[in-house]
């Protein structure tokens, strides 16, 4: 069970002064229980591909399979399989407070669920859990207007109210922009706590490296509509040029490493790769030590 | 969804027509209907015809996307042709119930539509040869001699650029609202009528918060670069008269002058 996409292509106003090419037969498969990361400049066709995915776009060419179904659906029948499809797959665009609507939290969180015909009971039950799972307490908050939220509690509602959909995919448009470094912290933190407790699969996009690097374990880059890397985050920022050529930039801990590595620091190839600031830093004491070490020693 | 909507109808291009300066398009876009007012006789209608169709050609727009702008004429035009097809006395050549048609009926209809039609063609060549920004630096240009008397051509100006600025980003926001809330689950398209107004909400809010967010950061960053209104302040693109604008001037009159002459001999 996966979400395939087999040559998609996609132009938005054909036919127009204004026609652009967002994707040239993109070729894709994401695996059940990944978390796999779409990086590339802007213009690159990330947010048309999350778009494909979401079943809000559909291709010129080729097609979106999310668990063998056809996301395009022609048929009566396959417009229910579609739909179904639809509904596995949960959308957080980017800037996704600008969404919120209702005078309460709570309303707004359980637009979702009521939408999707749910009892209240059962409303209520998917509310408390989301709201749980953003780390918002629902006495607290279920009737406070999401107006008068920070940015970063606003952002989290509105995850809330997508999260509460239960959805197997979850697919994120740039979740971390416009936040400050506390409020990426805890939304990514978030993200891999679902994943850890659920196996949502996870996608999203970004054009933050260091998002990309602290939590994804597949990493695809875009540029100009295509594909031009895939894999694991460390094999594909290792590829320093390709990165660049793609408009992006190494993890901010893979340059430092790089460069402590090229100033002599003896790090092997797997450490320069690490991902999290603490491990980084062992990997430097260590093989400083080493060093400092085989120093003495001579 | 609404990504298919093409914005103030812009074409871009580098022909003759959008060459030409955006005061003279309006002054002799203003000539020209008035012409088509004054002069009916069906020789004059002849030229202006030949003369639209000469513009069309000019202004290498696609035909299609011109005579496109026709669409929501369609039914005014149709209801014009009848009113007039039934309601002119003369030779009648029918009778159809209470109404008596008339070979004056549908000659009267017939030219009253063509009116219509070159009217509306003309404006539509205006704006789709002029990007907006040229279209309101003109209009701020003509209406500058009437600051004298009152008139803010210039607050005007701004607030008809703000305002087309604004277009094409709202309806961005809206569609981006609209998949947000489709992807929960809102339907747009299918319910009765009362549901599908009760699912507008969900747009609505969202955008006009972000209307009132934006033009609050508009307001800032145009009061943070010091703008006070038009007051000494000058253009980046300053609009200049070419060759080509003075041939524009004398041709119109001279069209004017002959079809006027003609009409009064």
């Amino acid at each position: 069970m996966a979400i395939e996409l087999q040559d998609v292509s996609f132009t938005y106003l054909p036919g127009t002064p204004y026609e652009r090419q967002a994707l040239r037969g993109i070729n894709l498969k994401i695996q059940e229980g990944s978390i796999t990361a779409l990086a590339g400049h802007t213009g690159s066709g990330k947010s048309t591909l999350l778009q494909h995915i979401g079943g809000l776009l559909h291709p010129d060419r080729g097609q979106v399979c999310i668990d063998g179904a056809d996301l395009a659906a022609h048929t009566k029948q396959e417009k229910r399989a579609a739909l179904a499809a639809c509904r596995k797959v949960g959308l957080v665009f980017q800037y996704a407070e600008h969404q919120l609507f209702e005078e309460s939290i709570y309303e707004d969180i359980a637009f979702g669920p009521r939408n999707f015909g749910l009892a209240e009971t059962d409303v209520e039950a998917r509310v408390r859990e989301a709201m749980a799972r953003v780390h918002l307490d629902y006495d607290a908050y279920r009737d406070r207007s999401p107006f008068q939220l920070s940015g970063g509690q606003m952002r989290r509602v509105a995850l809330a109210g997508v999260l509460a959909l239960h959805p197997a995919y979850l697919v994120l448009d740039e979740p971390t922009a416009g936040l400050d470094p506390r409020g990426r912290r805890e939304l990514l933190q978030m993200i891999r706590e679902l994943h850890a407790a659920e196996g949502t699969t996870i996608v999203f996009v970004s054009h933050n490296m260091e998002d990309v690097f602290a939590i994804a374990d597949e990493v695809v880059v875009l540029r100009q509509g295509m594909i031009l890397l895939q894999g694991a985050p460390a094999d594909v920022f290792a590829q320093g040029e390709q990165i660049a050529a793609a408009g992006l930039r190494q993890p901010e801990l893979m340059r430092l490493l790089s460069a402590l590595r090229a100033a002599g620091v003896p790090l092997s190839a797997e450490e320069t790769a690490v991902r999290t600031p603490a491990e980084a830093a062992q990997a430097i004491v260590c093989a400083l030590k080493e060093k400092g070490g085989r120093t003495h020693a001579q | 969804m609404l990504s298919n909507i093409t914005i103030g109808q812009y074409f871009p291009g580098n022909s003759l027509l959008h060459r030409l300066d955006p005061r003279t398009k309006i002054v002799v876009l203003f000539a020209l209907i008035v012409a088509l007012f004054l002069f009916d006789r069906p020789a004059d209608y002849l030229v202006m015809s030949l003369l639209t169709l000469a513009f069309m050609l000019l202004s290498r727009v696609p035909l299609r996307t011109l005579l496109g702008s026709l669409k929501p004429l369609w039914w005014i035009l149709l209801f014009t042709f009848l009113i007039h097809l039934c309601s002119t006395p003369g030779e009648e050549f029918a009778h159809l119930w209470v109404f008596s048609l008339t070979f004056e009926g549908l000659a009267h209809g017939f030219f009253i539509c063509l009116r219509l039609v070159l009217l509306l063609l003309l404006s539509s060549l205006l704006t789709f040869t002029t990007s907006p920004l040229k279209l309101t630096d003109a209009l701020e240009a003509l209406l500058s001699p009437l600051k004298r008397i009152g008139v803010p051509a210039h607050e005007l100006a701004m607030m008809m650029t703000i305002a087309l600025r604004f277009v094409p980003t709202l309806i961005e926001e809206t569609d981006k609202i609209m998949k947000a809330q489709q992807a929960r689950g809102a339907d747009f398209v299918t319910g009765s009528i009362v549901r599908r107004l009760k699912n507008v909400v969900p747009i609505l809010v969202p955008l006009f918060i972000s209307v009132f967010r934006r033009a609050d950061d508009l307001a800032m960053a145009m009061e943070a670069r010091c703008y006070h209104g038009g007051e000494g302040r000058t253009q980046m693109k300053q609009l200049h008269f070419l060759p080509l604008d003075y041939l524009a001037w004398g041709g119109t009159a001279l069209l004017l002058a002959v079809l006027a002459a003609l009409w009064l001999l």
